[in-house]
């Protein structure tokens, strides 16, 4: 270890971030190294001095002024419209509207030159070689990806569950048919995902029981919905769902999230 | 849970609920106040920064990634905020006398200001962008990739940084006796 490596164990000390074997291994270099007890000492000084510094109250009115000088209506939602709002009216006024709006573009185009295609596909060669990314709108690294998908097909439940990802926002699109009373169990590690909520797509009549370790959504008819959940951390980690029909076993899923 | 309960605060903003970010208010004004006290050694001037910041936070709220710590975010707007009125205003300004102590007895409140008052005048004799890092490591304890996180650097230079930022005012300690 070089002169620099134990100045920056110094440092670190200070922030009591050594471990016990590089405190043993800095006590040593300043017992070989006396000269430089003086530097070590200089910076618990500085660093104790710095810290003694006392908070000091903010003015009274502050609070006052800042909430006075914000628009307070600059968030403010529709009151006309209620908490069981349409997919299309929900996600039109949500922060993810373009992309969605993008994406819907993108396909309705692609459907449309997919289909020119199909009908002309000995005349038209070279839109073999067209790249459609950069024509139908949807940049290729957008963020905007589907994880997994899974279907589903018993005698209690059918239907399927797609995992999408945008940024540190994971949605479930739940379409499911229920032949009886159905528990889909989500299980997370709460300090690295957070359920946010439920959009419905249709008509969907669910219980939602969302407990200290899990969610769990209760279905009992033909439900379509999203599940949204927000990353807080940017790390790997592992949904469970436990699919319980009342009449059947359990089946478990997993849906591995990774960073982006 | 703190970082979550910010979260679910920001959400309930952005659903138009101007009670949650009165929340956010209350729970950060005094460390960002302290902050612009810091940085800008006026007590009139830090609220105006910390007012501010808190008003651009506001605007800005749908930018803001739940990756990361919402203090860590609105804390890089208050940085900002105070570096640009320091460009503005480069000469130094005194201590406003406005300000509340601690309730001990005289004799230690008469020496912990005195020794407040020379360390806060010695952060104003070092460089702004050392007195940031003195600011987020030691008053707020951030940890190193907070910092980086809040000043756009790379944890490395955010080590070698803070190391020269100590270096400096423990060389303005020394020369203002108190060290």
């Amino acid at each position: 270890m070089t002169e620099k490596d134990y100045i920056d164990l110094m440092h670190r000390e200070v922030d009591g971030l050594l471990s016990e074997t590089e405190k043993v291994k800095l006590q040593q270099y300043l017992n070989k190294n006396p000269r430089f007890n003086d530097l070590y000492q200089e910076i618990i000084q500085t660093a104790d001095l710095a810290n003694r510094i006392d908070d000091v109250d903010p003015p009274l009115n502050l609070k006052k002024n800042i909430l006075n000088s914000i628009d307070s209506n600059r968030y403010h939602t529709n009151d006309a419209v209620g908490r069981e709002r349409s997919l299309l009216l929900d996600w039109f006024t949500s922060k993810n509207s373009r992309v969605v709006l993008a994406f819907a573009a993108g396909l309705l185009v692609g459907i449309i030159l997919y289909s020119v295609f199909i009908i002309d596909a000995g005349q038209n060669q070279q839109l073999n070689n067209l790249n459609f990314y950069g024509t139908i709108g949807i940049p290729e690294n957008v963020n905007f990806k589907m994880l997994d998908q899974i279907s589903h097909e018993s005698s209690a439940l059918n239907g399927h569950i797609r995992l999408f990802k945008y940024d540190a926002i994971i949605w479930f699109e739940i379409n499911l048919t229920p032949t009886t009373q159905c528990d889909l169990i989500f299980s997370f590690d709460q300090s690295i995902l957070r359920f946010s909520d439920l959009k419905p797509l249709d008509y969907t009549q669910t219980m939602i029981d969302n407990g200290q370790s899990n969610l769990k959504i209760t279905l009992y008819e033909p439900s379509r919905f999203l599940l949204l959940f927000t990353q807080l951390t940017p790390e790997n980690t592992l949904l469970d769902l436990k699919i319980a029909p009342k009449s059947e076993e359990p089946t478990i899923y997993n849906f591995p999230v990774r960073q982006n | 849970m703190n970082e979550v309960e910010d979260v679910y605060l920001v959400e309930n903003c952005l659903q138009g609920d101007i009670q949650s970010f009165e929340i956010l208010v209350n729970k950060y004004q005094k460390p960002i106040f302290n902050a612009a006290l810091r940085l800008c050694n006026d007590f009139d001037n830090a609220q105006d920064i910390a007012q501010s910041a808190f008003v651009k936070a506001y605007d800005k709220l749908e930018k803001f990634n739940p990756k990361y710590k919402f203090f860590s975010w609105i804390y890089r707007i208050v940085i900002n905020e105070a570096i640009n009125f320091l460009h503005q205003n480069k000469k130094r300004q005194e201590l406003d006398d406005n300000i509340i102590l601690d309730d001990n007895s005289p004799e230690q409140e008469y020496e912990q200001s005195e020794i407040n008052e020379k360390i806060r005048d010695a952060l104003m004799q070092i460089e702004p962008n050392y007195r940031i890092l003195i600011e987020l490591k030691h008053f707020q304890n951030c940890s190193y990739s907070e910092i980086g996180y809040i000043l756009d650097i790379p944890e490395k230079k955010v080590k070698s940084r803070l190391y020269t930022a100590r270096q400096a005012l423990g060389k303005v300690l020394l020369k203002i006796g108190i060290k």
